[in-house]
């Protein structure tokens, strides 16, 4: 029979769903993901979470409890340390696991590889293996899968880079559509949108920002689409190393857009009471104040977020963007 | 050169100890108050943790006491303390004061620029005198402690309250006083004398709460709204187990030596919490486990407000309690929590704990 594999549509889906799903499916399991992050997910997440912790940690134990209701074998819950050398994701994302097993009941078999290349990656065909051979004691097919899989993420990454919104870039992929010339950077501004993948693609976190902005003849670049070696080549000017992988590519395309006459204007989409954005964020907010060229907002999300007041604000940012352009 | 550094507990005497006698000029910062939280909280970034909010007001009040070099600890991560003090440096630039940082990233950062900020500080010092002050320093560091444990058992007992505090007060000035090895020494048999004059109340056997957290927040009193005195004064002994020394031994020279210390704490987390989450979120965890075997009344979790490993923490203590049967209460601090609050809060749980206890007996 086949296995089925559940996945959360949340966190870093945003960054690697391909490769999971490819991965998983090329070893024989059928991979169901959770619905759309909906009010009612959200809710399902703040029920089982404490109160401290921020919004998109909340919505995540909302997909795991959405997926309870489907009939799974597996759930898929990496514990993420660290994708790069002498760097982390966050400290909750190397609990996540853990915090996961403590707030829900009724868990099928957890599947929950730890990725920290913090040190060294000599452990990545390791855990690729361990994982494999949940389903098959074919190593090559194992590795294939895998070869696959990051075939995929390749593909899909530079789908982002084109400015593809990942659910769209999904669809291309899966269904196989032939790459389209992307038919949405025709507004008259451009607007520079900073923040972490699960809050600047989960369209009912930042409340269709991406659609909003759009309609109001902006385009959008996102962190994704600038080149790590870029980045890079940014951050090593700064005093002290990032080393929150995210936050650094934040500055990296701060740092980089700043100087170019890309962009009109820059938003800043930050979780309520997220860390390492609570520091980065700032210094980004203070060099932006002291530049003082381009407007610049910063936005919390959090699950009290009104919509009307989001809209007024980024109506009133549109809008002085015009007339700063039209001066 | 004028020195200064952040409160953290009694830090500052052995800091200042250290500094005095390689005859570097030291700028305590005033004791941390209202104004020095008021004035932290205002030029750093809302959601910082708090910690950095009231190093940033004492370094502010350092500095318009005429301090013009800042040493601070670094940190590589995954926690928001390596970042502090490049935030802090920014804020106050901003705010117009020109001083000097130096900044003691942990061993495993750069050894090249390491050495380079020690060198900033020691130009010029001979290797001996610095030994000789670290040792003066270290055995400040240990009295201080040991009085620090002292004064926790006493408080709970005491017949006459008010007498442990009293003692404890001035047993820290005669060690800040102390100059060489021989009179640290013969202080510490005085001081012992007075804790051991204290009349107890020898029948009275008193709740054990453990207290459990975030460093700064269990160190600094003025962070909870100096949580050790209200508890001891309700009768409550309490039990700690972050020791300055004992968090110098493993973080700095063991590190410094890669000797990783297999601990009870992380084991004793790991049903529960089976990764390293920056800070001390698997000691709270692992601490609580422990306590509980131990047959503590409750455990206390203190946490600066969006404090990431306590945060994790917090989310997996439930459970434990659940599990292990041994109530816990979190409590989030920061600029804002009202002191009459926080004593409401602390009293229940002591009732609530004593009433368990005597439904048991
Ligand atoms: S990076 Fe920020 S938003 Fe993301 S999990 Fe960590 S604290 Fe939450
Ligand atoms: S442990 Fe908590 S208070 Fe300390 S740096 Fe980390 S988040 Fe801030």
């Amino acid at each position: 029979m086949q296995k089925t594999v559940g996945i959360p549509r949340a966190l870093l889906y945003y960054n690697y769903y391909p490769l999971w799903k490819t991965f998983f499916e090329e070893l024989g399991c059928s991979v169901i993901l959770s619905e759309k992050t909906s009010k009612e997910i959200m809710n399902r997440g703040i029920e089982v979470t404490v109160d401290d912790v921020c919004l998109p940690i909340k919505i995540y134990h909302g997909h795991i409890r959405n997926l309870l209701m489907k009939d799974l074998d597996y759930i898929f819950i990496p514990r993420i340390v660290s994708i790069y050398k002498k760097e982390y994701i966050c400290p909750k994302f190397s609990g996540l696991p853990d915090m996961i097993r403590c707030n829900i009941n009724e868990l099928p078999t957890i599947i929950s590889p730890i990725i920290d290349w913090s040190k060294s990656r000599r452990e990545l065909t390791k855990v690729i293996f361990t994982v494999g051979s949940i389903f098959t004691s074919n190593p090559y097919k194992i590795w294939s899968a895998y070869k696959k899989g990051i075939n995929q993420l390749k593909i899909y990454k530079l789908l982002l880079k084109q400015g593809f919104m990942p659910e769209d870039a999904i669809n291309i992929l899966v269904n196989k559509k032939d790459l389209l010339t992307p038919d949405f950077n025709k507004g008259k501004y451009t607007v520079l949108l900073l923040g972490h993948s699960y809050n600047i693609y989960d369209n009912f976190i930042n409340m269709n920002i991406v659609q909003k902005l759009r309609k109001m003849e902006c385009n959008v670049i996102t962190p994704e689409q600038l080149p790590t070696e870029k980045i890079e080549k940014e951050v090593e000017k700064l005093p002290k190393k990032i080393f929150w992988s995210m936050s650094k590519k934040l500055v990296g395309n701060y740092l980089h857009y700043i100087k170019t006459s890309e962009i009109q204007g820059i938003i800043y989409l930050v979780s309520f009471g997220c860390g390492p954005d609570s520091l980065i964020g700032e210094l980004v907010w203070k060099w932006a104040n002291k530049n003082g060229q381009l407007p610049f907002m910063f936005v919390t999300l959090d699950e009290h977020t009104g919509e009307t007041g989001f809209n007024t604000r980024l109506e009133a940012f549109v809008d002085m963007i015009e007339r700063r352009v039209n001066i | 050169m004028k020195v200064t550094f952040p409160h953290l507990g009694n830090l500052y005497i052995v800091l200042a100890a250290f500094f005095e006698n390689l005859g570097i000029d030291v700028v305590i910062p005033p004791p941390v108050t209202k104004k020095t939280i008021e004035l932290g909280s205002m030029y750093s970034p809302e959601f910082a943790c708090f910690p950095l909010k009231i190093n940033v007001g004492n370094f502010i009040e350092a500095l318009e006491k005429g301090a013009d070099t800042i040493v601070m600890a670094g940190g590589v991560g995954p926690c928001r303390f390596g970042y502090y003090s490049q935030v802090q440096k920014e804020i106050l630039e901003d705010l117009g004061y020109k001083f000097d940082m130096i900044i003691f990233e942990p061993p495993r950062g750069n050894m090249k620029t390491i050495i380079y900020e020690i060198n900033k500080l020691f130009k010029g010092k001979n290797i001996k005198k610095i030994v000789k002050s670290a040792k003066i320093a270290w055995l400040k560091a240990c009295a201080i402690e040991k009085i620090e444990s002292q004064a926790l058992y006493y408080r709970a007992r005491e017949k006459n309250k008010g007498t442990t505090t009293r003692i404890y007060k001035s047993a820290l000035n005669l060690i800040s006083e102390s100059s060489n090895e021989e009179t640290i020494n013969a202080n510490v048999e005085k001081i012992n004398k007075y804790f051991k004059s204290i009349e107890l109340d020898m029948n009275y056997s008193p709740l054990k709460i453990g207290l459990v957290g975030e460093i700064y927040t269990l160190l600094e009193p003025s962070s909870n709204m100096n949580i050790e005195n209200i508890l001891g004064d309700l009768g409550v002994e309490v039990i700690k187990s972050i020791k300055l020394t004992e968090w110098a031994n493993t973080n700095i020279i063991l590190d410094m030596l890669r000797i990783r210390r297999p601990d009870n704490c992380t084991f004793a987390a790991k049903p529960y919490l089976n990764y390293f989450v920056g800070g001390h979120g698997v000691e709270s965890v692992g601490e609580t486990v422990i306590y509980a075997q131990k047959g503590l009344d409750g455990v206390i979790h203190l946490a600066p407000f969006t404090c990431m490993p306590e945060i994790i923490a917090q989310s997996i203590l439930y459970k434990v309690s659940k599990d292990k049967q041994i109530p816990v209460m979190t409590v989030m601090l920061d600029e804002h929590s009202a002191e009459t609050g926080f004593r409401t809060r602390v009293e229940a749980f002591v009732d609530l704990l004593n009433q368990k206890k005597e439904a048991i007996s």
